[in-house]
């Protein structure tokens, strides 16, 4: 169930007022159920699959909780990992690495045939992975008690508006709002929601739609030219930000109709002027989460210069084979893992702020989007003969033709239009909060985003990229 | 000692007037984009022209209603049949002269289409189709087989068919074995056909982006950038429509094919086995019943098209696709002896405008052959009876 599709209006018709109706237990089992039909509209035989990891996952952080041993700890710890990154490397990366033992094993002159899976990847798998291993391990560190309710629980792992595509919550935060009597939703929530649900859909299906609908058919033939290739890395940057941010506002608005506040997921990545900057703005869930569970645990930045790099390469590595079990993805990781290196040597005072000159302040800004934007097409080019030519095509061969006609004018349209609404609201919920606004200005905004939902959607609605991970 | 600072007076709003900034509120945020939709709705309504459907503007923009040959088929026939050099040459080579012809074939359109179109016709004048042979496409020696229990549409061309629908459609529509989004989306779409700015949103977002597109490349060419239009020989292919191939849908229609072929593989990779069940039965007998008669014609197309067409299996369908034309159906089915090779189908789908000329010069020359075989051997075929 899409969220840009006729039945997940249908089902948010159903669900909301129905969640109104009824008093808190009821509402945390109706929205238990609510979750389940979700999550089962793509693959009903998933259901069992999500029922299993969240119930090996309630049963292991009860037992923790029962037990001071640190011993049988460190066991239920290790069963819970084991199970859950079996479920994860089954389903995504069994055939990958089979894949590459393969060809690593016919380099060495042998020619083995290994099974390869025909499964389907269940939707969401490696955010409600991620969700429930945050979980148990936060128990372990006792820094929040074991959940003894299991459908508060199952409701936690599978709270429809997050379950697919993040953000990836932390039960410190999300669990507590499941379990207390939700604020009564009052009139500014509704307002605040109706926002953040319109500038979703305004970023899903405006731009990030039709700047794939330009760029499609454009990558899909030989290599544009230099100044088409420039432009496509910017708009695909665009778009993936747009695809991916617009379902975390449609998330966060339908979450807060029902009294539930889920986490900022983006806030204005595209305006970073360094790479700490940039992984403090960009899917922060998934950041805080590697930070939480994989670098400091690696031993951070403690232990000297060599220790903090090393951690760093590897945390954004699996942070880059999280994302998809390919080589593009890895070496995506592998790029921004550089990066925060690099960077990390030339300012190892991360804490002292650096005040720049504007001009240098927004050539630093340009510089880094360039940077991601770059980093982004080794995603979308998969292939290395894909990326070397679009390289050298953007250095070797920067001439203007009129093929970048319509990658510029959606650049100018729709990325100035995004880029005007972001800095103005400053990823505020309430947009009336922004400075300047006022009730001419709010109301005109608010008309031409209305308008360009109602008139301006891509023909054909495309699901949103971050399922696929 | 400093002065102590006076406690701030306590501000109070009315409940009273919370609410009445509340309603303004909602009124500003909701009235004015609702207006504004429908201003645009009524200039809308005004000046978009009503999106052309042939079926039931054949009066309005050809004056007449009634055809003696009607050509119903996709883009495929659309562009591969001249209906006014076959019409010729049927009457140079002694057949009935001075017929008109139609050809009513679109693109994107599935057979539901033209089952929705000729009710349409019949329900403005019952006796249009009255001696009228409509030839319908089948690709390869078979119809595109479908039942009514499939998609009604192809993927992004769901607008084709509104026009023609009807509400006591709308039980089928939800009967058949298509995702429930599907249904949805066509049950919204034929509900709001009427409300142009909502049906015809897409014509207004296609003008957005040209006019925007047209600008940034006037922009361009002021900047310097190089307008040479992509190499295309002087003598490049046009359609019999005289529209220039565009030189970018022939270089991504592999990739078309392929979007294509896995969005309807379900509906491909079967067996086409019970055409007795399928919507070209329910036109068949329409056409029958109104008094017309049915032919099929089997369309050239390009090896592009191979793997929908020849694979193992597929030729007991064709049999059997046969044998309900001429047992079922009373009809039979032409099939042509020009062959084209590839290179006369310059989008990698359609015949070009010689081609077509061609293929619908030989199609009359068939079926005039297929016509005195038939009165010859006294064929009791319905088709030749009437």
């Amino acid at each position: 169930m899409l969220f840009n599709s006729w039945i997940f209006f249908a089902f948010a018709l159903v669900v909301l007022p129905l969640y109104h109706a009824l008093p808190l237990r009821w509402q945390n089992r109706m929205l238990l159920v609510a979750s389940y039909v979700f999550y089962g509209t793509w693959d009903y035989r998933f259901l069992f699959l999500l029922l299993l990891t969240t119930s090996i996952d309630y049963f292991v952080a009860c037992g923790m909780g029962r037990t001071d041993d640190p011993k049988k700890r460190k066991l239920l710890l290790g069963v819970t990992l084991v199970s859950n990154l079996s479920v994860l490397g089954f389903f995504k990366y069994f055939n990958f690495f089979s894949e590459q033992l393969e060809a690593l094993l016919h380099t060495l002159g042998f020619n083995p045939q290994f099974f390869h899976l025909n499964v389907v990847l269940p939707v969401g798998i490696s955010f409600f992975t991620l969700q429930t291993i945050g979980y148990v391990i936060d128990v372990y560190w006792k820094k929040i008690p074991a959940e003894q309710n299991f459908l508060d629980f199952a409701l936690f792992i599978s709270y429809f508006p997050q379950l697919v595509a993040g953000p990836i919550e932390q039960a410190g935060h999300l669990l507590p709002q499941i379990k207390k009597a939700r604020p009564r939703v009052t009139f500014p929530d509704v307002a605040s929601a109706a926002w953040l649900i319109l500038l979703g859909y305004f970023k899903k299906s405006v731009v990030a739609d039709n700047i794939a609908a330009a760029i499609d058919p454009m990558l899909a033939g030989p290599t544009p030219g230099g100044l088409s290739c420039l432009i496509i890395s910017y708009l695909f940057t665009i778009q993936l930000y747009c695809d991916f941010a617009g379902y975390c506002d449609i998330a966060r608005g339908v979450s807060k109709l029902m009294g539930i506040n889920l986490m900022v997921n983006f806030n204005l990545p595209m305006i970073a002027r360094n790479p700490v900057e940039y992984w403090n703005r960009w899917h922060i869930s998934l950041s805080l989460w590697f930070r939480h569970y994989v670098y400091i645990p690696l031993g951070g930045n403690r232990g000297g210069v060599v220790k903090t790099l090393r951690n760093l390469m590897i945390t954004f590595v699996l942070s880059g084979l999280w994302h998809g079990p390919k080589w593009s993805w890895i070496t995506w990781g592998a790029y921004h893992g550089a990066w925060l290196c690099a960077y990390r040597l030339m300012f190892p005072n991360q804490k002292k702020q650096h005040h720049l000159h504007w001009a240098l302040d927004l050539l630093c800004r340009t510089a880094w989007f360039n940077v991601i934007a770059l980093g982004l097409m080794i995603i979308r080019t998969d292939t290395p003969t894909a990326f070397w030519n679009f390289i050298v095509s953007i250095f070797t061969r920067m001439s203007w033709k009129i093929e970048a006609a319509e990658p510029t004018f959606l650049l100018m349209v729709l990325g100035g239009s995004l880029f005007a609404i972001e800095l103005w609201v400053r990823n505020r919920d309430n947009p009336w909060e922004a400075k300047g606004w006022n009730w001419g200005l709010g109301v005109v905004t608010v008309t031409l985003v209305i308008l360009s939902l109602w008139f301006l959607p891509a023909p054909v609605g495309k699901p949103f990229i971050y399922f696929q991970f | 000692m400093t002065e102590a600072t006076p406690p701030a007076p306590e501000v109070t709003i009315s409940p009273r007037k919370v609410g009445r900034v509340r309603l303004l509120w909602t009124l500003a945020y909701i009235i004015v984009p609702a207006i504004a939709l429908a201003g645009i709705e009524a200039w809308m309504r005004g000046t978009v022209y009503v999106q052309t459907w042939d079926y039931n503007t054949l009066k309005q923009t050809r004056g007449q209603m009634h055809y003696d040959y009607l050509f119903a088929g996709s883009s495929r026939t659309q562009l591969g049949v001249d209906e006014n050099a076959f019409a010729e040459e049927v009457a140079r080579l002694g057949g009935p002269a001075n017929q008109s012809a139609i050809n009513l074939s679109a693109g994107y359109c599935r057979v539901m289409y033209h089952y929705f179109g000729l009710r349409t016709m019949l329900r403005d004048d019952p006796t249009c189709l009255r001696g009228t042979t409509v030839f319908i496409e089948c690709p390869s020696g078979m119809g595109e087989y479908l039942l009514w229990t499939d998609p009604w549409t192809y993927t992004r061309a769901e607008r084709v068919l509104f026009p023609g629908m009807i509400a006591s459609d709308l039980p089928k529509l939800w009967l058949a074995h298509t995702p429930l989004e599907y249904k949805l989306d066509m049950t919204v779409r034929f509900l709001t056909y009427n409300y142009k700015s909502y049906a015809m949103r897409g014509i207004l977002r296609a003008e957005f982006f040209r006019v925007g597109r047209e600008a940034a490349a006037r922009e361009l060419v002021k900047l310097g950038a190089d307008d040479t239009p992509p190499p295309l020989p002087a003598d490049a292919p046009k359609f019999r429509t005289g529209a220039s191939v565009d030189p970018k849908v022939a270089k991504n229609a592999p990739m078309y094919f392929k979007e294509f072929y896995e969005q309807e593989k379900k509906i491909i990779e079967r067996h086409w086995r019970s055409w007795d069940i399928s919507v070209h039965d329910d036109l068949v007998k329409l056409i029958h019943n109104a008094g017309g008669k049915v032919v099929f014609i089997d369309m050239p197309q390009p090896s592009i098209f191979d793997p929908m067409y020849k694979w193992e299996g597929r030729d007991e369908d064709r049999r059997l696709f046969n044998e309900t034309v001429t047992k079922r159906w009373n009809s039979f089915v032409i099939h042509s002896a020009v062959k084209f090779p590839d290179e006369a189908y310059p989008d990698r789908f359609h015949l070009d405008g010689p081609s077509a000329e061609i293929y619908s010069r030989a199609l009359a020359e068939d079926y005039v052959r297929k016509l005195n075989a038939a009165t010859e051997a006294g064929s009791t075929n319905r088709h030749i009876a009437e």
